[in-house]
């Protein structure tokens, strides 16, 4: 399941609602991530995420298929949120459930690494010096060059 | 004619999330880029291979894809979400 939104997510409700899908699962690997204040100085006050509509579903889509082409999973939950986010908001959330933990765990990190390269969205940093578009950085690079 | 999206950074560096180039009427994304780079002195950097990615009908290619004016076609700096 694919969900590209403004509105925040519940992670106890999305938990939820793997469990009662399905009780063949053994395992539920949850990644989420949050806007945090990199700067170490205080300096950044929020985020805008910016997408383009229709694609980011699209390739967000074919990392679920990806996924469960590379390992044995029951179900995957991918959310992303876009547009004005403040410090601690939730950004992206990933959830996988399989059998074992370990198909879940490298799962729910393929997916992670693969989407902060592929999936065109594009954070901008609200600072008091001003705003920033944040740069693609080379080690996210790396950790999706080793699938 | 060809109608071009742009986005993030790109968009806001240009003033404009949408751009046209009267000029192409097919061709690949390394001649669409060249006429881009070409059409305004201050595009030359902006559009340079290597510092904008490239989406034809929203996958992302490389220079040798063909592009025709009926496909979408989007330039953007690397994405940085999640």
């Amino acid at each position: 399941m694919i969900l590209v939104q403004k509105e925040d997510f519940n992670v106890a409700e999305e938990y939820a609602a793997i469990r009662d899908s399905d009780h063949t699962e053994g395992a539920i690997v949850m990644f989420s991530g949050l806007v945090r204040d990199f700067s170490g100085d205080g300096l950044i006050t929020g985020l805008e995420l910016e997408h383009y509509p229709g694609m980011t579903e699209k390739v967000l889509a074919e990392i679920e298929i990806e996924a469960h082409r590379r390992w044995d999973l029951n179900s995957i939950r991918i959310i992303h949120r876009y547009g004005a986010l403040a410090l601690g908001d939730q950004i992206v959330f990933v959830a996988v459930s399989s059998a074992h933990r370990g198909a879940a765990f490298e799962a729910n990190q393929f997916i992670m690494d693969i989407l902060k390269t592929q999936a065109p969205f594009w954070k901008k940093e609200m600072t008091r010096n001003g705003d920033f578009w944040v740069e693609a950085k080379q080690k996210d690079e790396k950790a999706a060059g080793r699938w | 004619m060809i109608r071009i999206l742009l986005f993030g950074k790109l968009r806001e560096d240009l003033d404009r999330s949408q751009l046209e180039c009267d000029a192409f009427e097919g061709g690949t994304v390394a001649e669409l880029r060249k006429m881009l780079q070409d059409s305004d002195p201050s595009w030359s950097d902006k559009f340079q291979k290597g510092a904008v990615l490239v989406a034809v009908n929203q996958v992302m290619v490389d220079e040798a894809c063909r592009v025709s004016p009926s496909d979408e076609v989007a330039f953007f700096l690397p994405v940085t979400g999640g």
